[in-house]
């Protein structure tokens, strides 16, 4: 999958939902993380992340603080807001119905 | 949202070292892992940057997630803009100059335009209070009478209060000085009906409001502090008004306004406030006020009080033919004054516009001279948005320079216009530069700066960058074609100065009439002034009439005098001549009456026509007579004066009533016309014999001379002085009297001519512009040409046909909406058509002579254009 398929708000929910799966977490750590559950299909350039790290904490749906890092590095770590966490279940919905819909599209085409 | 990307705007120097010490610490990371797969320091750098991507771009993406970037190329733009600016300072000097005067002229007039129209009066519940006047078929005049104020104030339930006011002009003495002031007598304190307190002294008392109660008077806080130097040691003082004492007791709050119309039909502000309890045996009032209960509507309180008046009034005569009309006191107050304001609103309104072409065309040729500029810009990977973004952000500069000069002008133009003493529009003298002013002048502004910049940042934003950088932009064959929309703001300011300038001559015209109107008679030998006839020792109008012969004989008698008149006003009413054909004569003429002395004809100046004067025998052992003026014989479809003359002219409302001798007159002759108002027309004048009709207390004085008019004036004042029972209020000649009444018109007609000059201005300059940004482009053209042979004449044929084409297309449509024009403002032109040919003459002429001269500079330049230069020239 190249990073043009990547939506903009699949990249948003997947930094969402790893937050919420491994807590607060570092740039580093979650690039390394989306990629390791793509299982390699995911292969984007790691500085995209950022932006969308922005965007989130804009929205106020993560928040943001320094602490050290597991290699004695001064690091930004990153973790989700009682706003992240609605998030997460109204999009998870969304994909849900979206994914349903096209399923259903898909297998009829097929037929 | 938008006040958190401000807060990180600054303190994006934060942001940004955060962002980069994430960006290593990932880099680091990446790169740590690459050497643990065996790769060398450089070879895993490089990995580490391969894997992240552009570090430059994930940083600017990220910018623009939390707004900065939007911030930052503004201000970029806004610093290079002034540098630009700087680089050219003529263009920039002419657009600013073109702005200031543009948005200047708007601020004073919006200025104006609030406080009359817009700001409430400055009273409680503004909006509640109402005046209440009655007007007739029969007598054309709008009074009360003090009977239904009375009824009304018992009854109404729609009303908290109900007051009675009439305005005046009076002298006022204080330590032996007297000045002359307009004065308004009340029958109501002014908390009850304006929900307003004085700011020094106490309102009026209960007991000062009823018959008998001691005089009592507030001042208005201009006139406590010009008269009285501020100084409250006047409060509890005795002034004298008209010679009776009246104590002051407090000073109105300053911001306090009561724009009040005088007898003379002039709106001025009164100077104090006189107490003045109901008198039923005066009959009339000529203002009455009303504070309406909440939630009451006009319409609903005009019904109660006309059923009082009807209850109480059944089978009174004075009463049959009246029509009640409550009206919002506000609107009353404006009524007179909108059509003007519009009027001026609508011409700099026109003058914005021009100024906006003339702007929008210099930053055509600007944008155009940099036209290399923005093709390195978009070579250089610009997108059209930032250009077009760039390109805006000058022009909204441009604006907001001009806006902040514009408003020094406009500061400045409030400033002349409320020392203009002629003007008579309401609380004109409350105009100021207030917050509404401000963000009415940043909205123009903006306006001004999107709508000129707009079109000129489109177009370079669409330059093809290879053409014009490999400079092949197609100039030399280019002609006219490139300035199609130059010569379309062109055409549009021509017009619109056009429309101005017509509408400016049309009122100068007006002008010119009414002065020369009034030149007819030898007005300035003549003294006009009221004469109050106040003393309650004169009984009955026989007493009056011999008290009245004996004193205008002595006025007679001073040296100088030739001859000397007093006369009573009367308004108007419907007349109809007895047993005249009915047909084609209007159903109800009003007619002005006027009571007069047999030698008022003689020192007004008027003329006998037909038939005679009339004389000190026509008294009222005589049968009643009655002379008519020329105008009165028109209207009613005579053509001949004499036929007039013995038939029975009766007042129109008597017609079903029983006719008594006090209704019927005997025409005895025919008067010239006479013009009592230099901006109205004369209409139908009678002049009945004032020794055969009541004699009431006011009067007018005239007094004609042979000499220097006012020094005959001290010769009068003195026999007055010597005379107690007599009263001369502001002695003037009736010259000065009328020019007084010429006085606003001439201000307006003053100030549309500067506009119209603005207006000419800039329409030239910018013809001017356009004219030589053709001639720059076309150089080569002309270079060609007159290689080819082509001779003076045709160089200036070929520039000068081009600029005939731009002003004929200008002058069409320019005419065409000035006629549109001058039929609206008909209503403030005075003996002028509004499509009078010669005006249209003149003026055309004058924007052709304008337009000529300004097309001429750019044609002697092409002139001088030298073939060989021309061709060298790109």
């Amino acid at each position: 999958m190249s990073t043009k398929a990547v939506l903009q708000g699949t990249l948003d929910l997947m930094v969402l939902r790893t937050l919420e799966s491994m807590g607060p977490q570092h740039g580093f750590g979650l690039a390394k993380r989306i990629q390791q559950v793509s299982g390699g299909m995911l292969d984007l350039n790691q500085g995209t992340l950022y932006p969308a790290l922005m965007r989130l904490e804009e929205r106020d749906w993560i928040k943001s603080s320094w602490g050290v890092s597991d290699n004695n590095r001064r690091a930004k770590f990153y973790e989700l807001t009682a706003r992240g966490r609605r998030q997460i279940a109204q999009e998870t919905a969304n994909w849900d119905r979206i994914t349903a819909m096209m399923e259903r599209f898909l297998r009829r085409a097929e037929r | 949202m938008t006040v958190r990307r401000l807060l990180n705007f600054f303190r994006r120097r934060k942001l940004q070292s955060e962002l980069d010490a994430q960006l290593e610490h990932h880099l680091a990371l990446l790169e740590q892992e690459h050497r643990q797969h065996g790769l060398s320091i450089d070879e895993a750098r490089l990995a580490a940057r391969r894997d992240f991507g552009g570090i430059v771009r994930t940083k600017e993406t990220c910018w623009e997630q939390v707004g900065i970037r939007l911030a930052d190329t503004l201000w970029q733009d806004i610093c290079f803009a002034i540098r630009s600016f700087i680089r050219t300072p003529r263009v920039t000097a002419a657009v600013v100059l073109t702005l200031m005067a543009g948005i200047g002229v708007n601020v004073a007039m919006f200025s104006v335009i609030n406080t009359v129209l817009i700001t409430p009066l400055p009273y409680r519940d503004p909006d509640r209070l109402v005046w209440i006047t009655e007007s007739s078929k029969v007598i054309n005049s709008e009074r009360v009478l003090i009977t239904d104020i009375v009824d009304w104030q018992a009854h109404a339930r729609s009303f908290d209060t109900i007051a009675a006011f009439s305005p005046e002009d009076a002298t006022l003495t204080a330590d032996g000085e007297s000045v002359r002031i307009r004065i308004a007598w009340t029958s109501t304190n002014l908390n009850g009906i304006f929900g307003v307190s004085p700011a020094v002294g106490r309102d009026f008392l209960p007991e000062e409001l009823i018959p008998g109660g001691r005089g009592v008077l507030l001042l208005s806080d201009h006139f406590f502090r010009a008269r009285f130097r501020g100084d409250s040691a006047i409060l509890g003082k005795t002034v004298f008004i008209a010679n009776r004492p009246y104590t002051v007791v407090g000073v109105l709050p300053p911001s306090f306004r009561l724009p009040l119309s005088g007898r003379t039909g002039i709106q001025s502000e009164p100077e104090a406030i006189l107490n003045s309890p109901l008198d039923v045996s005066e009959r009339f009032v000529s203002l009455v006020l009303g504070r309406l209960k909440p939630n009451v509507d006009l319409n609903a309180s005009r019904v109660e009080l006309e059923a009082i008046s009807r209850a109480s009034k059944k089978g009174n005569i004075a009463h049959t033919d009246r029509e009640l009309h409550v009206v919002s006191l506000h609107e009353s107050i404006i009524a007179g004054s909108r059509l003007q304001l519009f009027f001026l609103w609508a011409a700099v309104g026109f003058v914005l516009l021009i100024a906006c072409a003339n702007v929008t065309n210099l930053l055509l040729a600007r944008s155009a001279a940099r036209s290399r500029e923005m093709a390195i810009r978009t070579a250089l990977g610009a997108g059209r948005v930032r250009i077009i973004r760039q390109l805006l952000t000058e022009s909204v500069l441009l604006s907001f320079a001009g806006a902040s000069g514009g408003l020094l002008v406009g500061w400045f133009g409030i400033h002349l216009l409320i020392q203009q003493t002629a003007v008579q529009i309401p609380r004109l003298k409350d105009a100021v530069l207030d917050a509404d002013v401000l963000l009415f002048s940043l909205m123009v502004c903006t306006f001004t700066g999107i709508v000129s910049g707009m079109t000129p940042a489109l177009r370079s934003s669409r330059i093809s960058t290879n053409d014009t950088l490999r400079n092949e932009a197609k100039t030399a064959s280019m002609g006219q074609r490139g300035l199609g929309l130059n010569a379309a703001l062109v055409v549009c300011e021509i017009a619109l100065a056009l429309m101005l300038v017509m509408s400016a001559a049309l009122m100068l015209k007006s002008l010119w009439l009414m002065n020369s109107a009034a030149a007819q008679f030898s007005l300035d030998h003549v003294l006009s002034s009221r004469l109050e006839l106040h003393n309650p020792t004169l009984g009955r109008y026989g007493e009056k009439r011999q008290f009245l012969q004996s004193f205008l004989s002595q006025v007679e008698s001073v040296s100088g005098v030739s001859a000397a008149a007093t006369s009573i006003y009367a308004a108007g009413g419907g007349m109809e001549l007895v047993g005249m054909p009915t047909a084609g004569v209007p159903e109800d003429v009003r007619t002005e009456l006027v009571y007069v002395t047999p030698r008022y004809f003689e020192t007004t100046g008027m003329h006998l026509m037909a038939g005679r004067l009339i004389n000190d025998q026509d008294d009222e052992r005589a049968p009643r007579v009655v002379l008519v003026n020329e105008a009165f014989v028109r209207y009613n479809g005579l053509s001949d004066n004499t036929s007039i003359i013995g038939r029975e002219l009766r007042a129109a409302g008597a017609r079903d009533r029983a006719v008594t001798d006090q209704h019927r007159s005997i025409v005895i002759g025919v008067v010239s016309d006479f013009r009592t108002r230099p901006d109205a027309d004369v209409g139908p004048q009678t002049f009945f014999s004032l020794w055969q009709n009541p004699i009431t207390t006011s009067t007018r004085l005239y007094v004609r001379t042979l000499g220097a008019p006012l020094s005959i004036a001290n010769a009068i004042s003195k026999i007055v002085n010597r005379t107690p029972q007599v009263n001369l209020v502001a002695i003037q000649t009736l010259e000065d009297e009328m020019s007084g009444a010429v006085a606003p018109r001439h201000f307006q007609a003053q100030l549309l001519g500067v506009l119209a000059a603005l207006a000419i201005l800039l329409a030239a300059i910018g013809t001017h512009g356009v004219l030589s940004y053709a001639v720059t482009k076309r150089t080569r053209e002309i270079g060609i040409r007159v290689a080819l042979g082509a001779c003076t004449g045709d160089v200036v044929r070929l520039i000068l046909s081009g600029a005939a084409k731009l002003v004929v297309c200008g002058l069409v449509l320019g005419v065409a909406g000035s006629v549109m024009i001058a039929r609206l403002i008909s209503g403030l032109l005075y003996g002028v058509e509004p499509t009078d040919p010669w005006i249209y003459a003149t003026v055309l002429c004058v924007l052709i002579a304008v337009a000529f001269a300004a097309a001429y500079l750019p044609a002697r330049r092409a002139l001088r254009i030298h073939p060989v230069d021309a061709l060298r020239f790109e």
